[in-house]
């Protein structure tokens, strides 16, 4: 769905830019009316602090983008985000686990199962996703309680690995989950973006049809890109209970909203129209930049559902304009 | 067409009734004449109703074939907006305080219209940024706590307290709404063309159907019917809170689930109605069992992956689809 603009002409050329880059812009402007209010928000350790807190959303969400470039959507993201986290912090309750290390693979491996859930019953038996994968989460979230008791999983002889990935800093002011946070966007930028494999990924979400036709199997990619989504959404969880140091079966219960709404937010950005990896990524940073703003002001904390809210609906309501319009 | 496809064509069409009569059965024989006493019934009554009534809300816009995910924060304001003005000491009409919140969520609804239909954001996205707007300002005028009042006026319970031959009114009200969204869907010209919007808008627009009209009026009958159920709700609870109300995922489950009963994938009130009195005896009888609350996510999960799945096997592509971009 790109803009069709008459090659050539400077000021079409100027109006694409600024509606590629609108979330940016957005961004940068938020950001400056924070500064004139708060000047200590543009403060460098601030500022890395607002991606660190960007990490557990944005990574969430660049795995929901996986299946969401397919045209398809995973529901089951705020259980597998709670399962993640529980899976882990139950693995090291385990007498005998060796290491911190282990425990994430083991997550990580298990996680997989639940994409394939979510294969089987979109992929093989035809459900749309939509509600598919509606089924599995409410499933998969009524086996976490039964496996937890629904209560919180805390034990204090957990290592120092287990608090690495979610409270550490790097050098004293670089919070380890910003790290973390660049180099899931930097492999998931370059996966979707410079390889075959994201590229036969967009094609399935433009047209499953004629993806099919030109000899793409839809059904194996529809699996890898659930598949991965279940993953990563794993892993944000396994650094949301690494920061809490707790896993709390109902940690994904309230996610899926900002999730959706960064990778939305995501759409109008870079790829106009379409969901891709960096769209997501820049939209959770600007969430995160908002929620942590608002905390600055110190205005009551229920504003930030208000301006994120209004953030998505001008966002989204300017691109859809202007696309309107520039269609005719 | 062979006896055993059209016998599978009845168990994939009344699979939701065959489920509701079988765990009634079965709490039945497990919880012997407890789960029949009369606060037993009455509790999945309760619990029926105020589901139900968001479920019908959301059965009218998804026949529309839009999306309202706002169902949930609708239904907050509908309690909230009712409880907060009669906290007010110059206002104690009951009446006027409910017809308040049925409007202001109407035009919620509105709201959800004119960003779906006029700036072209998918009502997906659209109706969760109003949710999120919506949502924030209960909080910040609730102070993001449980709202009670003894000075509230009797009215305010009278829905569940009061009964007519021996079934709360609460009941009745869902019952007179479930009809009449029936009827509204089924036998009026506007309600036809709103299933007949959502089935296909291009065509509709061009037999001169108005669709953005037909659409608006969806939305806003979706919103004003769950702001409703909001009332209802703070009358089971006598309380308000901007974190209560029925959860916008319950509700699209259980029109997805009365959507797979009968018309093979189409939402449905009828179907609702039926998943919205299943989810109710689930959930009361399993706690009356004394299983705890995941058996219940377990079983719906189970259910509506079944259900659906059954559908998706025999008719291929009739299932409900929404789009995201």
């Amino acid at each position: 769905m790109e803009i069709q603009t008459s090659n050539g002409k400077k000021s079409g050329r100027f109006k694409k830019f600024i509606i590629r880059y609108f979330l940016l812009i957005v961004l940068l402007i938020v950001g400056i009316m924070f500064t004139l209010f708060v000047p200590s928000f543009a403060s460098p350790s601030n500022l890395l602090d607002i991606l660190g807190s960007t990490c557990i959303t944005g990574i969430m969400a660049i795995g929901m983008t996986f299946v969401m470039i397919t045209g398809e959507i995973d529901f089951a993201a705020s259980a597998e985000l709670s399962l993640g986290g529980c899976l882990v912090a139950a693995l090291m309750n385990i007498k005998g686990m060796p290491s911190y290390l282990l425990a994430v693979m083991i997550t990580l491996a298990l996680m997989s199962l639940v994409g394939l859930a979510n294969k089987l019953i979109h992929v093989n038996i035809g459900v749309p996703s939509f509600i598919g994968t509606m089924a599995v989460s409410t499933f998969v979230s009524g086996v976490l309680r039964y496996v937890t008791n629904g209560i919180v999983i805390f034990n204090m002889k957990w290592p120092d690995s287990f608090r690495f990935l979610g409270q550490a800093y790097v050098a004293g002011v670089i919070p380890v989950m910003a790290i973390v946070f660049i180099l899931v966007v930097a492999v998931a930028y370059f996966t979707t973006e410079y390889t075959k494999f994201g590229m036969r990924l967009r094609a399935i979400g433009m047209n499953p049809v004629t993806s099919r036709h030109v000899g793409i199997n839809v059904k194996r990619y529809k699996t890898w890109a659930f598949t991965i989504c279940s993953i990563v959404v794993g892993f944000a969880g396994i650094i949301q209970v690494s920061q809490l140091n707790m896993a709390d079966p109902y940690l994904g219960d309230a996610t899926i909203i900002t999730c959706l709404s960064a990778c939305m937010l995501g759409a109008t950005f870079y790829r106009v129209g379409e969901f891709n990896v960096l769209g997501s990524a820049v939209a959770a940073l600007l969430l995160a930049e908002l929620s942590k703003g608002i905390t600055m002001l110190g205005v009551s904390l229920y504003w930030r559902n208000v301006v994120q809210g209004i953030v998505l609906l001008i966002a989204i309501g300017t691109v859809s304009m202007i696309r309107k319009s520039h269609n005719g | 067409m062979s006896e055993k496809a059209s016998i599978s064509d009845i168990l994939v069409n009344y699979f939701l009734l065959i489920v509701l009569v079988v765990v009634t059965a079965v709490f039945i024989i497990a919880g012997g004449k407890g789960f029949l006493s009369g606060t037993m019934l009455i509790n999945i009554l309760r619990s029926t109703s105020t589901l139900g009534v968001v479920g019908v809300g959301l059965t009218v816009i998804w026949g529309a074939g839009e999306m309202d995910f706002s169902i949930g924060t609708e239904c907050t304001a509908g309690a909230v907006i009712c409880g907060m003005l009669l906290m007010n000491d110059n206002f104690n009409s009951y009446p006027l305080a409910v017809l308040c919140s049925v409007v202001l969520v109407g035009l919620m609804g509105l709201c959800n219209a004119l960003l779906t239909l006029k700036l072209h954001i998918p009502s997906f996205i659209a109706t969760l940024g109003m949710s999120t707007i919506v949502g924030g300002i209960l909080k910040l005028w609730t102070n993001n706590s449980v709202v009670y009042s003894k000075n509230w006026p009797d009215a305010f319970t009278a829905f569940t307290r009061v009964s007519i031959l021996k079934i709360p009114v609460i009941f009745w009200l869902f019952m007179a709404i479930s009809i009449g969204g029936y009827i509204f869907l089924e036998k009026t010209r506007t309600g036809r063309y709103i299933g007949s919007a959502g089935i296909n808008a291009t065509a509709c627009k061009q037999v001169g159907i108005n669709v953005n009209k037909v659409k608006t009026i969806a939305f806003v009958t979706c919103a004003a019917i769950v702001g409703f159920g909001g009332v209802m709700y703070a009358s089971v609870v006598n309380s308000v809170s901007p974190s209560s109300g029925v959860n916008v995922l319950d509700g699209i489950c259980i029109v997805l689930m009365g959507a797979t009963f009968l018309k093979g994938g189409q939402a449905n009130i009828l179907g609702t109605v039926l998943a919205a009195l299943l989810m109710a005896i689930l959930s009361n009888g399993l706690t009356f069992l004394g299983m705890p609350e995941y058996a219940k996510d377990i079983l719906q999960g189970i259910i509506i992956a079944v259900a659906v799945s059954a559908i998706a096997i025999k008719k291929k592509g009739t299932l409900p689809t929404v789009s995201f971009g």
